[in-house]
């Protein structure tokens, strides 16, 4: 893949396409409404606020589907069965965030952080997001437009695919998941947001010692140092 | 079935039933084979008398984190499969063998390293990323799995 060290002319002008999308407020509503509702910090609030909270919304069954003392692949289909509910709310919830822009509206917040923190090109932000809190396709996907629009040079994608690689949707995966194992961290005094701070260090972590490695190790790439 | 028929437009109601079907398609096709196969696995461990076995062995390792030695199996199973081995840890956690604040940060431990030859053909390979990086980037994972796992055992032991 050929290094740019300078754009050309239309790739500037479709990279301030790309970077001119205007955020309605609706975006930002959606945001602070997603980091709300699936950080676990209403969970235990009567009322209104208690409504902004993904497991308050889940509920409970009313009764243990998966019986006493069951075991093998039957055991596994009816305690998957219980986690049923989990996957399709949360997605229904996300589409509609991303609906409003919320995506969009994080990758717009993040922009100033990735040159520095990651050494990332600003727009890698909304392949970012989508395939840490989505679907790992999803940003595989907006990733490819990336490297086909030449818009991220060959260090910034090996640094960016240490990113996606590790953890790779661990925050979407972890919210539909979460029907198995919150209860538990409920019960230790434990927000379901904690751990979505140790993935955030585990990929910030992965993604700068790729940048290291790349910086240090790599001497077949040439091109400007991300 | 392609799921793309179901990426949000912005109608409130449509994304929201949408959502609900892209979920309820990804519970069943891709959750249920997962978590049937990690019951099948613990079944055949507990059959066999391995787990025990396993139990033994990795329980110096695992112990380095706090965690009780048949975690490790865990841990291997998320290799393969992440949510497979998120299915196994109620199990654990009847068994007394792992508790909530442990949960915490053994699941990022299981994300670390989680699904690498997976991810290889449905992340890097189609971005095109230059191949000698595939290496340094499982191995990334590799270093960064005893790190998080210090990392969150001492966070989570002083916080919670």
């Amino acid at each position: 893949m050929s290094i740019q060290r300078e754009f050309t002319e239309e790739q500037l002008k479709k990279i301030k396409e790309l970077e001119g999308q205007k955020i309605r407020w609706p975006g930002y509503v959606a945001l602070v409404f997603a980091v709300v509702f699936f950080s676990g910090l209403m969970t235990n609030f009567e009322g209104i606020l208690g409504i902004f909270d993904y497991s308050n919304i889940l509920g409970t069954f009313g009764l243990n589907l998966r019986g006493e003392a069951g075991n093998g692949a039957r055991d596994g289909f009816l305690y998957v069965m219980t986690i049923w509910p989990n996957v399709t709310v949360a997605l229904a919830f996300m589409n509609v965030i991303e609906g409003q822009g919320g995506l969009l509206a994080a990758q717009k917040l993040m922009n100033p952080f990735l040159r520095p923190v990651l050494g990332v090109p600003g727009w890698t932000g909304l392949a970012l997001i989508t395939g840490w809190m989505c679907s790992t396709d999803g940003g595989t996907a907006l990733t490819t437009d990336l490297v086909d629009n030449e818009l991220i040079n060959q260090k910034e994608l090996g640094i960016f695919a240490a990113w996606s690689f590790v953890a790779s949707g661990s925050i979407g995966s972890a919210i539909s998941l979460a029907g198995v194992y919150q209860p538990y961290l409920t019960a230790a005094g434990i927000p379901l947001i904690y751990m979505f701070l140790l993935l955030g260090i585990l990929k910030v972590s992965a993604a700068n010692l790729m940048r290291l490695y790349i910086n240090i190790l790599d001497k077949k790439s040439k091109g400007a140092a991300a | 079935m392609d799921t793309k028929q179901w990426a949000p437009k912005g109608n409130i109601l449509d994304d929201f039933l949408n959502g609900g079907r892209k979920g309820f398609y990804n519970a069943l096709f891709n959750q249920t084979p997962a978590f049937v196969m990690a019951f099948i696995l613990i079944k055949v461990l507990n059959m066999s008398g391995l787990m025990a076995i396993l139990g033994n062995v990795l329980s110096p390792i695992m112990g380095l984190f706090g965690l009780a030695g048949e975690t490790g199996i865990v841990l291997i199973t998320s290799w393969l499969s992440t949510p497979g081995a998120i299915a196994m840890m109620p199990a654990l956690v009847e068994q007394g063998l792992l508790t909530g604040s442990q949960i915490a940060y053994f699941i990022p431990m299981c994300y670390a390293i989680g699904q690498q030859l997976q991810w290889l053909g449905r992340i890097l390979a189609p971005i095109r990323c230059p191949s000698r990086y595939y290496a340094p980037i499982m191995i990334i994972g590799w270093i960064l799995l005893p790190l998080i796992g210090w990392l969150g055992f001492a966070l989570t032991s002083l916080l919670f």
